[in-house]
C-alpha cells in the first residue's frame, strides 16, 4: 500500500486522506448514487458504535471526517487535534473494517439524497453547472451523474452497499496519506497492522476520452429561467488529459486567457464593460481526458452581446495563441505562484496525493516550474489548435429563453440549440429533445 | 511545536504593524485592515465602504489603472480584498523574496489614489453586478438581507447590506468616493499583518520606510446606535425554492464581549455540530430537514446567531421552529450536560487551530481581532476563554436566546417571489 506522509510538528492538528479502489462509475445499471449514498451510510456507525454513538465520538475528539465519491475512487478525509489522534486511528478503523450500514441508516440517506437533489435547483449557479456538465459529457460515462436521479435512487437497496463496500474492500486501499502532526511509523504501522488491505490499483477503471470530432458548430442548451435578471453563461468542451505534455503549454495559454486579474476575460468582460463580477476559464484534466471551461454571469440584458464576445475572444486565442509578452507574464505568474500549492503540509499531501492518483511521474513537482519556463510560442499554438476547437465547443445558458433562442439561432456558429425548463427533474444523465 | 510569538510595532502616524515569523514555507501573507466597514456608511449611500474597496484595485498618482495587478501577478501574488460591517481589509500572499512590492504598493494606495468617473463608471456596473449575483438571483443572499433588516431596522448600520441597497449604489458619487477615501484611509485607522518567511527587523523597517511619512488623520468619532426595539418576531416571505427554509436570527454578543464564548458553545450544542440536539433530531430522528446550521457573526457590537434550517420539500418551516424551540427550552432550564460541554469544546478547539495552519489564516485572525477590538492579543485568549465557560454559562445564553424581544424568525415559503 502507498504511504504518503507529510509531517509538520509545528501545528496541533493532523490530517489523513485514504483513497480506495471503487467509486460511482461501478454503479450498477439502474441504480445510480448507489457509491455516493454508501460515501454517506459509511459515517452512520461502524461497530459497536450507532450513529448517535458514533457522531458523539468524532466530536469528542474535535475530528471531522468526510467520504467523497469519485468515479474510479473513494476518498475519505479526516482531520483531528493531534493529541487524540490513536482514539479517530481506532474509530477510521472501525469505518472500514466493520462498518455498520443498517437499513434503517441507509433509508435516511436515501431521503436526504433525494432532498438534496431537488435543492439543486435553488442555486443558479449549482443548477447550470450540474446541466452543463452532463451536456458536455453527454453520451460519456462523465455525463453520468454520481449523485443518481430520483427513480435510481429509490431503487438502491442496502444490499447494493453492503455488496459495494465489500468488493472495494476486496479490491483494496490505493494510499494512505497524513499530514501534519502524524509521523509516518504511525501511518505505516497502522496500515498494515489495523486495515491490512491489499493494495488497490488506482488506474482498474479506464475511462475513454470522449470523440468529439464529429460535433458541428456550437451546440447550446437553454435553460429556461424567466424570473432572474442575471444570466448564468457556461462554455465547455473536452479537450487535454493530464500525462499528456500538451498540458503545460495549455496551462500557459490558460492563464493568460482567463486565470487571473488581467487576462482576458477579465478585462474584456468585466473591466472595459462593467458586464460581469467575473469571469475565468480552467483546465481540468483526468488521465484520459480533460475539459476546457469559461464562464461568467451578466445581467439578462447583456446575454447575448457577452455570448458572442466571448466566442469571439475564445475564437481568437484558439487561433492566434499569445504574444511573446502574454506568454512571459503568464510564465511568470504560473512560476512564482506555485509554492503556494505546496504551502502547508496539508496542501503538499493533496498535490502528492493528485499526482499519484493520475500515475503522474514522482519527478512531477520537482520539474512543474522547468516545464512551464521551457514552454514556447509554437508549444501554445501546437496544443491550442491539437486540444480546442471553436466548432466543437458547448455552451450553457441559464436566462430567458424566449429573448435568447432567435437571437442564437440567427448567429453563422451556433449548431443545434434545444431548451429545457429550471424546474424539469434532474436525471442521471440529460435527456434532451428539441 | 507552536507557532513563534506575534511582534507589534506602532508607527508614529498610529500604523499598528503586526508580524509573525513563519519559515515553513518561502511566501508571506500580508494583510492590511482598515477599521472601517459598512456600519460607518449612511443611509443613501449604503454600499460605499464595498464599492470604495473595489476602487481601490485601480489608479494611483503612481500606478495607471491596471498596473496594480500587473505589478502583482508578475511576481506570482495572489490579492483580493473584503469588506464586512466593521472592517475593509486586503490582501496579498506573495513569495518571499518580492514581499517588498507588497509594501510599496500597498503604501502607495493608502496616500495616492487618483479616482475619475469612468473607472467609478465601470466599477459600479461590476459592483452592481455582484449584487445581482450574491442577493437578488440568490434565494439565500435574499433571505439574509431580509433579516438583518428586520432585526436591525433597514436604516441601522447593521441592518443595511454591506453591499448596499442598489439604489444607493447607484447614487453614489465621485465625491463620495473622495470623502470617504480622505476620512477613513489613514494610517491610524488601520493595521498591517505580515505573516511568513520574512523576519520581523525586516517587516518592521520595511514598514517604516513605506509609512512612515503619511499622516494621522483625525478620525470621526465612533458611534453605535442600538437596534430598534420593535423588530418583529416572525417574517414570512415567498422565494423560488424546492423547500421551506428557516432562518432564526437572535441578538448575540460582540466578538469581544465576555459571553460570547457561551454562545459559541450554546451554538454547537444546539445545532452546528453533526452530534447537536437539533442537527441529530431535524436531520435523523425525525427527518424533517435536509440541512441544519448555525454561526455567530463575530461583529463588534451586539450581532446575531443564526439558525439555519432547510425543510425537507413538503415540510413546513414552523415544525422545525418548534424542535428548536423544545431544545433550547431543556437548555435554557438545564443546561447541557459535560459530555456536551466536552464535544462543543473539543469542536471549536479543533476549528481554532485548522484556521491557523496557513500564513494567510494566521494574518486573518490576527487582523481581525487587532482591527475590530483593537488589540491582536485578545487571539490568545480564545481558548482560554471557552475552557472556562461552565455549563450554567451555556444555560444563561439558552434563556436569553429564548427571550421573543431578541428574536426574529424568518420563515420563507415556497412559490413566486415577494414578501407577505
Amino acid at each position: 500500500m502507498n504511504i504518503l506522509s507529510l509531517e509538520d510538528e509545528s501545528v496541533e492538528y493532523a490530517f489523513l486522506t485514504m483513497a480506495l479502489d471503487g467509486g460511482s462509475a461501478d454503479d450498477s445499471s439502474g441504480k445510480g448514487g448507489s457509491h455516493h449514498l454508501l460515501g454517506s451510510t459509511l459515517l452512520c456507525g461502524a461497530g459497536d458504535l450507532g450513529r448517535v454513538e458514533f457522531q458523539n465520538n468524532l466530536d469528542r475528539l474535535g475530528a471531522d471526517c468526510a467520504i467523497r465519491t469519485g468515479r474510479r475512487h473513494t476518498v475519505l478525509e479526516a482531520e483531528v487535534l493531534s493529541r487524540n489522534l490513536d482514539e479517530l486511528l481506532e474509530l477510521l478503523t472501525t469505518v472500514i473494517k466493520t462498518p455498520r450500514l443498517e437499513e434503517s441508516e441507509f433509508e435516511k440517506q436515501k431521503r436526504i439524497a433525494l432532498a438534496e437533489l431537488e435543492q439543486v435547483r435553488d442555486s443558479d449557479e449549482e443548477l447550470v453547472a450540474f446541466l452543463h456538465a452532463q451536456f458536455v459529457w453527454n453520451g460519456h460515462p462523465y455525463g453520468r451523474s454520481f449523485r443518481g436521479d430520483k427513480d435510481s435512487i429509490s431503487r438502491a437497496e442496502v444490499s447494493d452497499l453492503r455488496d459495494a463496500w465489500e468488493q472495494i474492500k476486496s479490491r483494496g486501499m490505493i494510499v494512505v496519506g497524513g499530514a501534519g502532526d502524524v509521523k509516518e511509523d504511525t501511518l505505516r504501522g497502522w496500515a498494515r497492522d489495523d486495515l491490512a488491505l491489499p493494495t488497490g490499483d488506482p488506474f482498474r477503471i479506464s475511462t475513454p476520452a470522449l470523440d468529439s470530432t464529429n460535433w458541428t458548430g456550437v451546440e447550446v442548451l437553454v435553460v429556461d429561467r424567466q424570473d432572474r435578471n442575471q444570466a448564468q453563461i457556461l462554455w465547455g468542451q473536452p479537450s487535454c488529459p493530464a500525462l499528456h505534455d500538451d498540458l503545460y503549454a495549455l496551462r500557459v495559454a490558460n492563464t493568460s486567457f482567463g486565470g487571473t486579474f488581467t487576462s482576458t476575460l477579465m478585462q474584456e468582460i468585466r473591466e472595459k464593460r462593467g458586464w460581469t463580477y467575473g469571469a475565468h476559464s480552467s483546465l481540468a484534466a483526468d488521465r484520459t481526458t480533460g475539459l476546457f471551461s469559461m464562464g461568467y454571469h451578466v445581467e439578462n440584458a447583456n446575454m447575448f452581446p457577452s455570448i458572442e464576445l466571448g466566442y469571439e475572444l475564445y475564437r481568437a486565442w484558439q487561433g492566434n495563441g499569445l504574444s511573446d509578452e502574454e506568454i512571459t507574464k503568464a510564465k511568470s505568474y504560473i512560476i512564482n505562484s506555485f509554492p503556494f500549492s505546496l504551502e502547508t503540509a496539508q496542501k503538499r499531501l493533496e498535490r502528492e496525493l493528485g499526482s499519484l492518483m493520475l500515475g503522474r511521474d514522482k519527478s512531477y513537482l520537482d520539474e512543474f516550474t522547468q516545464r512551464i519556463d521551457a514552454v514556447t510560442s509554437d508549444d501554445i499554438r501546437r496544443a491550442l489548435k491539437t486540444h480546442l476547437s471553436p466548432e466543437r465547443i458547448r455552451l450553457s445558458v441559464l436566462g430567458p429563453a424566449d429573448q435568447l433562442v432567435p437571437q442564437l439561432d440567427a448567429l453563422p456558429w451556433t449548431g443545434n440549440i434545444q431548451v429545457m425548463s429550471y424546474d424539469e427533474p434532474l436525471r442521471e444523465t440529460l435527456s434532451l429533445s428539441r | 511545536m507552536g507557532l513563534n510569538p506575534v511582534r507589534k510595532d506602532t508607527l508614529d502616524n498610529g500604523l499598528v504593524v503586526l508580524a509573525q515569523e513563519d519559515f515553513r514555507a518561502p511566501i508571506v501573507a500580508y494583510h492590511t485592515w482598515y477599521g472601517v466597514g459598512s456600519r460607518h456608511e449612511r443611509p443613501g449611500r449604503t454600499g460605499m465602504a464595498h464599492l470604495f474597496e473595489h476602487l481601490m484595485f485601480k489608479e494611483t498618482a503612481n500606478l495607471k489603472e491596471g498596473e496594480f495587478d500587473r505589478k502583482m501577478e508578475a511576481v506570482g501574488a495572489r490579492t483580493n480584498a473584503a469588506t464586512w460591517v466593521d472592517w475593509t481589509f486586503y490582501y496579498e500572499k506573495l513569495p518571499s523574496h518580492a514581499a517588498k512590492l507588497a509594501f510599496e504598493l500597498e503604501a502607495d494606495r493608502m496616500e495616492n489614489m487618483t479616482l475619475g468617473p469612468d473607472q467609478l463608471s465601470s466599477e459600479r456596473q461590476v459592483v452592481m453586478n455582484e449584487r445581482r449575483l450574491r442577493v437578488d438571483n440568490d434565494p439565500e443572499g435574499k433571505m439574509y438581507e431580509i433579516l438583518y433588516a428586520a432585526r436591525y431596522g433597514r436604516n441601522h448600520p447593521y441592518g443595511w447590506p454591506t453591499i448596499g441597497w442598489m439604489e444607493d449604489i447607484e447614487a453614489i458619487t465621485l465625491e463620495d468616493c473622495h470623502a470617504f477615501y480622505e476620512t477613513y484611509y489613514a494610517p491610524n485607522n488601520a493595521t498591517v499583518v505580515v505573516t511568513g518567511a520574512m523576519k520581523a527587523e525586516d517587516i518592521f523597517e520595511m514598514a517604516h520606510n513605506h509609512y512612515g511619512h503619511l499622516p494621522a488623520f483625525e478620525l470621526p468619532e465612533e458611534k453605535w446606535v442600538s437596534p430598534h426595539s420593535d423588530s418583529p418576531e416572525k417574517v414570512e416571505i415567498t422565494l423560488s425554492l424546492s423547500s421551506e427554509r428557516l432562518l432564526m436570527g437572535a441578538l448575540s454578543p460582540g466578538i469581544g464581549d465576555p459571553d460570547m464564548p457561551a454562545w459559541e458553545i450554546l451554538n454547537e450544542v444546539l445545532l452546528n455540530s453533526e452530534s447537536s440536539r437539533a442537527h441529530q433530531d431535524l436531520l435523523y430522528e425525525k427527518e424533517l430537514a435536509s440541512g441544519v446550521s448555525g454561526w455567530l457573526s463575530g461583529f463588534r457590537y451586539p450581532g446575531m446567531l443564526h439558525l439555519d434550517i432547510t425543510m425537507k420539500p413538503g415540510v413546513v418551516a414552523e415544525k422545525a421552529l418548534e424542535i428548536l424551540d423544545g431544545h433550547i427550552r431543556d437548555l435554557a432550564e438545564k443546561g447541557p450536560s459535560q459530555e456536551e460541554m466536552d464535544r462543543a469544546l473539543a469542536k471549536l478547539e479543533g476549528d481554532f487551530h485548522r484556521q491557523r495552519l496557513s500564513a494567510g489564516g494566521l494574518a486573518h485572525a490576527l487582523g481581525l481581532y487587532a482591527c475590530t477590538l483593537g488589540d491582536h492579543g485578545l487571539l490568545e485568549t480564545v481558548l482560554p476563554r471557552l475552557k472556562a465557560v461552565s455549563a450554567e454559562d451555556v444555560r444563561q445564553a439558552a434563556k436569553k436566546l429564548q427571550d421573543p424581544s431578541r428574536r426574529t424568525t424568518l420563515l420563507v415559503r415556497q412559490g413566486e417571489e415577494g414578501t407577505e
